[in-house]
């Protein structure tokens, strides 16, 4: 209780320490960030004014400064709303790869617009209280008490997590011309999967004394959507006979009955109203019904385990990323594949033979948020009202604890053949210890690459 | 900074030369830095050498604060590291212009990243602009240029010259604009500047204003606050305060005066008129009263000591006195009768008429001696304000006087010394000797001592209720009581507060004062003399003591200990002491191990254990031999692949080593694949190593000649 009172009580100060910091990056050139830390030591060494004359340095440091931020924002205030942007950005991302995308820049002023940079408007990262006041998110168990407590490390982590993508470099601007659009080119290197709102861009240019910064700002909202991590994967062919399909290819991923026709029958007491053929009973004189036949195919279901402890949970993240590679490298041309995963409710995605495709998949997978208050047993539940229509389960876990053990034997009573990739910093030996079903294999979060081109 | 403008360095470097006085080293640094940026000839470096200067640099720069801290407080030792700063930086900043490093690696320069394989300990810290601001602050610290435009001036001008050279876009480069905002700066800052001194100056009048009214009021010479009325418990600290040693052991105790009061205002004590005038300076000491003669002496022998001494001994007792001294200056405790003070190295020296001695800007420990005699005529002679009484506290004293016979001696109270009263007493009328002598016994049989504050009934005043009701208290109580029947009586008093001696320590007559022995007495007039009167029975010292913690002789001893290392090292005329060559020599040993011996013994041990720098078996084992024999060891924890890796990447190391990458593959194959290599791979191996070796060698013998 004393250590959340303790982080509340933190909180504004660190938003306001965040908030300085990032003026500090932004706002100051290098040169008036040499500035700045000279006037803090003269501050320092000459607190006394009769000891020595650092006094004088900390007031000629303020006046610089305090000058140049006037000539800066009076800078900012002449060319506000002066020039307007559009991106021209791609459909989606991947994490990890940066996206070169182009920016047109255009120009209201009659006086042409020169000495400017321009650099992507990120999302503010500064976590919001309510996530850093859980101290399960962002937490690590590294940290120690006195981390846990006052929580700065977890304020960095949280921070970089908000962040969604790299800081970007600013890029000089030719001259902008009345009524002429400039194009420039930028780079974006995404670090978060989901979608990356961009706000707007930033003009900027150094003040006369070339300490601060004039920033302006370019309302310009759009958003990209970046997908999970991905990384080569053999395919992997699980064994597994076909199942029946209840209401065959259009049930399989949403409604609809079957499109086996095989032929017409006359009309029995029963029959829906719905399967008259019209034509023939107006050919025969009685009433005739079309008839279809049962499908079986193979259906295999990709489980992914959401239930992570936290919310900034590396190992959540990995498994995303297992699935993400996993999605279309499972069976063949003819097999379905559901991707199971338990969200606010659970949640069914399934692919293959014309249903939707991997870039779909990727794309739910990218939204894809862990359920913190949820249970195991919320998964069990869900896959075993599936169980009859599947014939073959990968599931990628989080953990192999007695949770989750437990629904690997629940799923292992029904018969299907079963994978079991967890993601654990843990050998194989140490992992299965006590274990005597089919093998858990470990996947190491950070030698990903390797463990799945072994699979 | 963007990017240094040219003849920065020399710039800076003139201006701390100029502002300290240190033309050489600021002359030769400066040519020097010019010549090194502007020369093509580069120097190897390993990461290793880097870590030994560095360390070379942190020796000199603790051995700088301790040689400072010697000789004075430990700031002093601060700002002449901040003073010297580009000379001790001075082998860093060419190192890494001389090495062509973008700067210092983390590793290097922090102990506690060595050994890190966190890639943040690879970070660079570029010195060039750390070596900037350090000369710009080292200026500032300067002593050498008073005037105070010339510090200001100087820095304006450099900052001029940078923000001339920063990088911006041609259009933008607006002179008139640029040189206002500059013109601007200057006038902005020296306003600021001007602003900044004079109110350091207000705020500190108001901070002593505040807590001399608050907290340190027995320090205000013109003020006294007591305790009378207050309701609790009185308690000082145990702080050592003074270490005073006497001429000959202490029969009573010996009380030292800090400041003396003529007024008494609603349980305050004040001093009037505010007048300190400075003490002349008279061979070698502070002498404000000329050397009493052997009669003079006796006469003022006072009755109440009881002592027998001889006359001339007592006009030339002396008590030396040590304490710690703050930088503001302090008010001196001395026993009255004081006329002149030795071996006290202060600034200025002023004393008060009423007997307060002020000094200011001295050395952070003082050892003085003081010369006095029994009692003070140097003070200035009563006044109708030593006789004055409240009208609140008259009626009880004045009950107080005809129950004890006291005398009203008609005294005539004179503005100057002539006019002071030289004769005690009339006949029939009691002397001022007598007087006293009743009050002293009437204070001793029916008072009692006690720290238990017990404040006073509506309608009474603190004194009326300690006199007639409940007859305990400490020794304000009992210092103003006196004062006030003393004056009732016709007899002038004052009011004098300091500390009372009276704790022996280990030693010849030694003593410790403590703040708990802080005390309050009465000063009255007799014979032309200011004498001692102390009426609180002499058990407070005791029932201070009681109040003591257990651990008060550790803390006791702790003090003592510090205060003698503070005595030889801040006392003037002890030379270098010898904790100081010590030290030294400490770290020049380990300066030495470094430097020569460490390597040395590291070369020999790398010799022995050559075998741990890659298996014998591994048949990298010769590339290892060579890369850690040249300085670039294996790390902890490296792998073949990630020590070769990261020295491919290595800037200083990049020209000469051969290409690795097949050399890697097959040493992997080698060692993990099953079964190893089969013999033509082993030959192709082979040839790898050969052919490494051959162009390492090569390329070491190339690059000989320049490093030389």
């Amino acid at each position: 209780m004393s250590g959340s009172l303790l982080r509340a009580a933190l909180y504004p100060a660190l938003r306001r320490l965040e908030r300085w910091q990032h003026y500090r990056r932004h706002g100051l050139t290098p040169l008036g960030r040499f500035v700045l830390g000279l006037g803090f030591a003269a501050a320092v060494f000459g607190i006394d004014t009769r000891l020595n004359q650092l006094y004088q340095l900390f007031t000629l440091a303020l006046a610089l400064l305090l000058l140049a931020g006037l000539a800066a924002l009076f800078d900012a205030w002449r060319w506000r709303g002066q020039v307007i942007a559009s991106r021209e950005l791609p459909q989606t991302a991947s994490v990890g790869t940066a996206v070169d995308y182009r920016v047109r820049l255009h120009s209201r002023s009659r006086r042409p617009v020169r000495g400017w940079w321009i650099e992507e408007r990120l999302p503010d990262p500064t976590p919001t209280r309510v996530q850093f006041c859980d101290p399960r998110q962002g937490a690590d168990p590294a940290d120690g008490r006195f981390d846990r407590l006052m929580g700065y490390p977890r304020w960095r982590r949280l921070i970089n997590r908000n962040r969604g993508a790299g800081i970007t470099e600013s890029r000089p601007v030719d001259t902008l011309v009345e009524q002429h659009d400039t194009p420039v080119r930028l780079r974006l290197a995404p670090q978060q999967r989901g979608y990356l709102r961009l706000p707007g861009l930033w003009l900027s240019r150094p003040d006369p004394l070339g300490l601060v910064r004039a920033r302006v700002m370019i309302p310009c909202e759009q958003s990209l959507l970046v997908l999970p991590k991905r990384y080569p994967a053999p395919r992997l062919t699980l064994p597994g006979r076909r199942q029946y399909q209840p209401g065959g290819m259009s049930r399989a991923g949403a409604v609809g009955d079957s499109q086996e026709f095989i032929g017409l029958r006359e009309y029995r007491p029963g029959d829906s109203p719905r399967l008259i053929h019209w034509p023939s009973w107006a050919r025969s004189g009685t009433p005739q019904v079309k008839e279809y036949q049962d499908e079986f195919f193979t259906r295999h279901a990709l489980v992914l385990d959401t239930f992570a402890t936290t919310a900034i949970d590396a190992q959540f993240e990995a498994a995303v990323s297992v699935a993400a590679s996993l999605c279309d490298r499972i069976g063949d041309a003819d097999t379905l594949l559901d991707l199971l995963f338990v969200g606010a409710e659970p949640y069914c995605f399934t692919t293959g033979r014309g249903l939707g495709d991997a870039g779909q998949c990727l794309e739910v997978l990218a939204c894809a948020q862990p359920t913190l208050h949820g249970e195991v047993v919320q998964l069990q539940q869900a896959l075993v009202a599936r169980m009859g229509q599947l014939s073959a389960l990968v599931l990628v876990l989080l953990d192999f604890n007695a949770p989750r053990r437990q629904l690997v034997r629940t799923l292992l009573r029904h018969g299907l053949p079963l994978r079991l990739l967890v993601i654990s910093t843990q050998t194989a030996s140490a992992l299965n210890d006590g274990w005597t079903g089919p093998p858990a294999q470990p996947l190491h979060p950070e030698r990903m690459a390797e463990d799945l081109a072994r699979l | 900074m963007n990017r240094n403008p040219p003849l920065v360095f020399t710039w800076a470097l003139l201006l701390w030369s100029g502002l300290t006085g240190a033309w050489l080293p600021g002359i030769a640094l400066a040519v020097w830095f010019e010549w090194a940026l502007r020369t093509r000839t580069r120097w190897h470096m390993t990461d290793k050498s880097l870590e030994r200067l560095v360390d070379l640099s942190s020796l000199l720069l603790l051995a700088l604060i301790l040689f400072e801290y010697s000789q004075g407080p430990l700031s002093a030792g601060i700002f002449a590291v901040l003073r010297w700063s580009p000379l001790l930086l001075a082998p860093l900043l060419s190192a890494q212009i001389l090495s062509a490093r973008p700067g210092v690696s983390y590793r290097a320069l922090f102990l506690s990243q060595r050994r890190s394989r966190s890639p943040d300990a690879d970070r660079w810290l570029d010195l060039q602009p750390v070596y900037l601001g350090a000369c710009v602050l080292a200026a500032g610290v300067g002593t050498a240029v008073q005037h105070p435009l010339a510090y200001l001036g100087g820095v304006l001008v450099l900052t001029l010259w940078v923000c001339a050279w920063q990088p911006r876009p041609s259009p933008r480069r607006q002179w008139p604009l640029w040189l206002t905002l500059l013109v601007l700066v200057g006038a902005l800052a020296w306003v600021g500047q001007q602003g900044l001194s004079q109110a350091q100056r207000r705020v500190e009048n108001l901070a002593i204003n505040w807590l001399s009214d608050f907290l340190w009021s027995e320090r205000d010479p013109y003020r006294a606050r007591t305790a009378l009325g207050d309701i609790g418990e009185l308690k000082l600290s145990d702080r050592v305060l003074y270490r005073v040693t006497t001429e000959t052991p202490l029969r009573h105790a010996l009380l030292l005066r800090t400041a003396a009061y003529d007024r008494y205002v609603s349980t305050s004590w004040f001093a009037h008129p505010q007048d300190f005038q400075p003490v002349p300076r008279v061979e070698g000491g502070w002498q404000w009263s000329p050397r009493p003669t052997a009669a003079a002496a006796e006469d003022s022998t006072s009755a109440d000591q009881g002592a027998d001494q001889d006359a001339d001994q007592a006009a030339n007792q002396w008590v030396q006195i040590g304490s710690y001294l703050p930088r503001r200056g302090q008010l001196l405790p001395l026993p009255t009768g004081t006329w002149r003070l030795s071996d006290l190295p202060v600034d200025s020296l002023e004393r008060q008429s009423l007997g307060a001695v002020k000094i200011k800007n001295g050395p952070p420990l003082i050892h003085y001696q003081a010369l006095y005699r029994n009692a003070a005529s140097s003070d200035r002679p009563p006044e109708e304000a030593d006789l004055r009484v409240p009208k609140s506290e008259q009626p009880v004293l004045q009950a107080l006087v005809s129950e004890l016979g006291l005398s009203q001696p008609g005294i005539t109270v004179a503005a100057d010394t002539s006019n002071a009263p030289e004769s005690p007493s009339t006949s029939g009328i009691l002397s001022t000797r007598d007087t006293v002598k009743r009050v002293r016994d009437y204070f001793a049989s029916q008072f009692r001592y006690s720290l238990k504050l017990p404040g006073a009934p509506a309608g009474q005043t603190a004194i009326e209720y300690f006199l007639t009701t409940t007859q305990r208290g400490h020794c304000e109580f009992f210092a103003t009581a006196t004062v006030l029947l003393l004056r009732q009586a016709g007899v002038p008093a004052r009011y004098a507060v300091g500390y009372s001696v009276q704790e022996p320590v280990a030693g010849a007559h030694r003593y410790r004062v403590r703040r708990s022995h802080a005390h309050a007495w009465t000063l009255y007039w007799d014979q032309g003399q200011w004498h001692d009167f102390d009426t609180t029975p002499a058990l407070w010292a005791e029932l201070e003591a009681e109040e003591r913690s257990f651990w008060q002789p550790l803390v006791d001893l702790g003090s003592r200990l510090w205060y003698q290392f503070n005595l030889s090292r801040l006392e003037p005329g002890q030379g270098t002491p010898i904790w100081l060559w010590g030290l030294l020599a400490v770290l020049f040993a380990l300066l030495a191990y470094r430097l020569r011996l460490g390597q040395r013994w590291r070369a020999a041990h790398a010799r022995r254990s050559r075998e741990s720098v890659a298996a014998p078996d591994s048949p990298l084992a010769p590339i290892a031999r060579q890369l850690t024999r040249a300085g670039w060891p294996r790390r902890c924890g490296e792998t073949d692949r990630q020590w070769l890796t990261r020295l491919a990447h290595s800037r200083g190391l990049e020209p000469e080593l051969p290409p690795v990458d097949r050399l890697l593959q097959l040493n992997e194959q080698a060692r993990y694949r099953p079964g190893g290599l089969d013999v033509t791979a082993r030959h192709q191996l082979q040839v790898h190593i050969d052919h490494w070796l051959t162009a390492w060698k090569q390329a070491k013998s190339t690059q000989q000649p320049t490093k030389r």
